[in-house]
């Protein structure tokens, strides 16, 4: 099957072109075609969606000298494109992204920020009430509800598609099956969570630069 | 609506009813946004805010509800998550619809097929899936447009005049998202506001908890009335009502809640000198039970129609008063109101009242009997309560004995407000035939007639009874030849001690029914209409009918009642004929307007007679009128044309007229406010459409020419408060 690949094109940075050869500052191609492969697999729940069919990873990075600046820039790409391939955030994130303007430049840090402290708090929620011998299930799914419709509207991907069986073992009433459930959405949630922050984190570093943030924005190919 | 229309850039703008320039629509919309998720409530609020949209942001349902009732009219759309800790979001929902009536849009990230179903019954008018994108939220402005042109139509349908026809006319000039609703949509929403204020009221008193709003269209209504006349008025009791109306899906409050209304509708109209709107205040008051009411006053104006073939004309009247909020009502409303009052009343009385004294009968009738009817045509005509209560009231008073209706049917003609108030004559004719053929509802029909046409020489209020009056106005000759229809029907039928007076009143009516100048034609359709309404009525009561033979008729009184016979149903095709022929002459406002009324209800008009037939026929048709585009058009046209046609050569005459008069009277109608009319569906019928608006708008001036009053001018019905 085609290699879903998802098409990263910093949207607010003219780039200078690519630097000939040199795979090294970016992620060698071939290097990423095993990912890639992985990466299919990995969005298989986009496919099956049928959001998003085929993507293309493109890293356009300028190589020239921008040194740190660009040094800063290449990385937040990067692992900006990785983020995305690996369905960990998807167009959702992006479009966050895009409102993000000048009046509110730090629009995506404070939701991003936002949704990692209210997850935390409902994961505890969760572990609260399952802790208990009595498990209340409606108030379990309720919880779940709440943690799936953050997790959709910050582009979370994985970590809603980890609440769809939560809630389903929710509505069965079986404790094991949503204590099991409830590790895996504990796994997610860290996994976003560290690219949530390794994102702002390189952010950071670009404004630092004084870079702007490129605009990432999905490519449908 | 495109906000690139504004040359002016977009701004957020303060709130539309603050002060500075009005935003470009749909920028500065002003949406309340609910949802107990801080992060989702950030992103939407950040994309509305991106859309140039007035966000306020809860995130509780609680303190959103008392925002709302706060600020009542500071928002115009309400975005609300569906599950909540505190409250769910779909009872938040039913708090705003019947509250304030807001349209709202439900988010989850659940999409499964029955929640979103959940959203549809309980009034949402949008469900968007979680995560929400910005394309879904640029266009959640369209919602309150559609919303404030629906309501625009009801207003309209239930009598207020101006404001809906200026509405109408800026949002029809399509406006809709452009500029014309930049202005407009305030506006409206100012004057909406005010009239759903008074709905919203009579809203909140039917139903405790929201339920998906039942619909009281023009045919549940007339069972409605029917159930309710077969118990008798005073002794109605919604768990009889319903057990009679045997209707799947509906409960015992919803009978309850429209019983309440109809009763005060009922109070209303026998009050002739009352502002006007109560036919259309009642309708409008309640958008559900406008239906039904409408459905019955269509009732009785059909029947009065059928009977008395005043049918443009009455039926018009008819249809005034009860406005259904569905446009159909308004056969049904004149129906309604005709076998409201021949059920309940004695259908006699109307027909005496008719022989005796059109005017009398007019005016009384209209305001006495009508009741329902009564409300039909003054609902129109706002003013014309009193009209349009002679109808009800006669019915009213033939049931209750009530011989103030009889008694003074003089001056109580003279109070039709209608300026035409010619309307009077024709329906006795079809009530006459109407009731004939049922035995009971003759009488009715006959008094609607007789009311009908008296009214409209009267000056009935001419909201509803413009439309009327004009028709009546028009063929004063049908109008006597109404009256005389009626007179047969209606004098029996008409109170006991108003036999003659009421004969008199029939001729008089149909003196001022020339006087008028209301054409009788649509009065003749009328009585057909009525006729076979009534017959339509089913088990309708209209006892009194075969009374009226006995009344005693003046000569042109005579004529009319031949028809009239309660007993024979058949009389009311020479009626009709007679009017007919006069109608031919002139009304063809008339017809149309009569047919509009009662016509749209789809009552089968079997009646013996060819033009009831005709009629019914036509009923059934819908578009069979040029300008049956509208549901009610097409009813009414269809209805007037048939009563028209069938009864005389002039069928085609008739039926231009009607089509035109019924764009005249939907016209009219439009731009009436229907004033203390309860539900007659006339009234919707007749504003429903805007097809006839046109040529009806060309008929009544021409009408208005012959010294009608011009009918927009007489539409300023106040909205019943």
């Amino acid at each position: 099957m085609d290699i879903n690949c998802a098409v990263l094109t910093p949207i607010g940075k003219p780039f200078e072109g690519r630097r000939n050869g040199a795979l090294s500052p970016h992620f060698p191609l071939l290097a990423l075609f095993p990912a890639l492969r992985l990466l299919s697999s990995l969005v298989l729940p986009f496919m099956v969606g049928g959001i998003l069919v085929f993507f293309t990873v493109v890293l356009a990075v300028k190589v020239r000298s921008r040194g740190r600046r660009s040094r800063c820039w290449r990385l937040y790409i990067e692992f900006a494109s990785d983020v995305f391939r690996e369905g960990f955030l998807d167009n959702q994130y992006t479009q966050l992204l895009q409102l993000q303007d000048e009046n509110e430049p730090k629009f995506v840090l404070q939701v991003g920020t936002l949704f990692l402290e209210d997850s935390e708090k409902l994961l505890n929620q969760l572990r609260g009430i399952l802790d208990k011998q009595d498990v209340d299930f409606e108030k379990l799914d309720a919880c779940v509800r709440k943690l799936t419709g953050s997790s959709a509207s910050i582009g979370a991907n994985r970590l809603k598609n980890v609440c769809m069986p939560f809630h389903n073992c929710c509505k069965k009433g079986s404790k094991e099956g949503c204590l099991k459930c409830l590790q895996q959405v504990a796994q997610e949630y860290l996994l976003v969570k560290s690219k949530l922050e390794t994102l702002f984190k390189l952010e950071k570093q670009i404004l630092a630069a004084g870079v702007s943030v490129p605009v990432l924005s999905l490519q449908q190919q | 609506m495109d906000p690139s229309r504004a040359a002016s850039t977009p701004s957020y703008g303060p709130p539309g009813d603050g002060g500075g320039p009005a935003p470009e629509f749909p920028a500065g919309l002003r949406v309340l946004l609910v949802d107990d998720d801080p992060t989702c409530l950030k992103i939407l609020d950040r994309m509305l805010r991106k859309c140039l949209y007035d966000v306020t942001t809860c995130s509780r349902a609680a303190v959103a509800l008392s925002t709302l009732r706060e600020k009542k009219g500071w928002f115009d759309l309400v975005l609300s998550d569906v599950y909540m800790p505190d409250m769910d979001g779909f009872k938040l929902l039913e708090h705003i619809g019947l509250e304030m009536d807001l349209p709202v849009i439900m988010m989850s990230a659940d999409d499964h097929k029955d929640v979103v179903m959940k959203g549809v019954t309980h009034g949402a008018c949008d469900y968007i899936i979680k995560p929400v994108r910005m394309e879904s939220l640029k266009n959640i402005w369209q919602h309150v447009v559609r919303k404030k042109r629906n309501e625009l139509k009801e207003l309209e349908n239930s009598g207020s005049v101006e404001e809906d026809d200026k509405h109408k006319r800026s949002l029809d000039d399509g406006d809709n998202a452009s500029s014309g609703c930049v202005g407009n949509w305030k506006n409206a929403k100012r004057k909406k506001e005010e009239e759903e204020e008074e709905m919203v009221e009579e809203h909140d008193d039917s139903s405790n908890t929201k339920k998906p709003r039942v619909v009281w269209s023009v045919d549940l209504h007339q069972q409605f009335v029917t159930a309710v006349n077969q118990l008798g008025v005073d002794k109605a009791v919604p768990k009889k009502i319903l057990e009679l109306m045997n209707v799947a899906g509906l409960t015992r409050e919803n009978v309850a809640s429209h019983l309440q209304k109809y009763r005060l509708y009922l109070r209303r109209v026998s009050v002739p000198q009352h502002h006007s709107r109560f036919d259309a205040h009642f309708a409008s008051a309640q958008e559900v039970t406008y239906n039904s009411i409408g459905s019955v006053s269509g009732y009785d104006f059909q029947a009065l129609a059928a009977s008395t073939q005043l049918l443009p004309h009455n039926i018009a009247a008819l249809h005034s008063g009860p406005r259904s909020a569905t446009n159909t009502g308004m056969g049904v409303s004149a129906i309604d109101q005709i076998g409201f009052l021949n059920s309940g009343k004695q259908v006699t009385n109307s027909s005496n009242i008719i022989s005796s004294s059109v005017q009398q009968i007019n005016s009384r009738q209209m305001s006495d009997i009508h009741g329902p009817s009564n409300n039909i045509e003054l609902n129109q005509h706002g003013q014309s309560q009193q009209v349009v209560q002679p109808f009800g009231s006669i019915n009213r008073q033939f049931g209750e004995g009530t011989t103030k209706f009889f008694s003074s049917p003089s001056s109580e003609l003279t109070n039709f407000s209608l300026p035409r108030g010619t309307i009077n004559g024709q329906p006795n004719n079809s009530l006459a035939r109407h009731m004939n053929q049922h035995g009971q509802q003759f009488p009715i029909s006959q008094q609607r007639s007789n009311m009908e046409i008296t009214w409209q020489g009267q000056g009935l209020p001419r909201s509803r009874g413009q439309l009327l009056t004009e028709t009546a106005c028009h063929d004063s000759r049908l109008v006597s030849a109404l009256l005389q229809q009626v007179p047969s029907n209606n004098i029996p039928n008409h109170v006991s001690g108003g036999l003659e007076t009421s004969a008199n009143m029939l001729t008089s009516l149909p003196a001022n029914y020339m006087n008028a100048s209301c054409s009788t034609s649509p009065q003749a359709l009328y009585p057909d209409v009525h006729n076979s309404f009534i017959t339509g009525l089913a088990g309708s009561c209209y006892p009194r009918v075969s009374s009226i033979g006995a009344t005693p008729q003046t000569g042109s009184v005579k004529a009319l009642s031949n028809s009239s016979n309660l007993k024979g149903m058949d009389n009311h095709v020479p009626n009709y004929d007679i009017i007919a022929e006069q109608h031919q002459n002139k009304s063809q406002d008339w017809k149309l307007q009569n047919v509009n009324l009662p016509y749209q209800s789809g009552q089968n008009l079997r009646h013996g007679q060819s033009t009831i037939d005709c009629r019914s026929s036509l009923m059934g048709n819908q578009d069979s009128t040029s300008s049956a585009k509208n549901g009610f058009n097409g009813n009414a046209g269809t209805v007037v044309k048939n009563i028209i046609s069938t009864g005389s050569d002039t069928d085609k005459e008739k039926r231009e007229c009607i089509v035109q008069h019924k764009t005249n009277l939907v016209e009219n109608c439009n731009r009436v406010t229907y004033d203390g009319i309860p539900d007659f569906s006339y009234q919707d019928i007749l504003f429903e459409d805007n097809i006839i608006t046109n040529e009806l708008m060309n008929v009544v001036r021409k009408q208005q020419q012959e010294g009608i009053e011009q009918v927009d001018n007489e539409f300023n019905f106040n909205p019943p408060v």
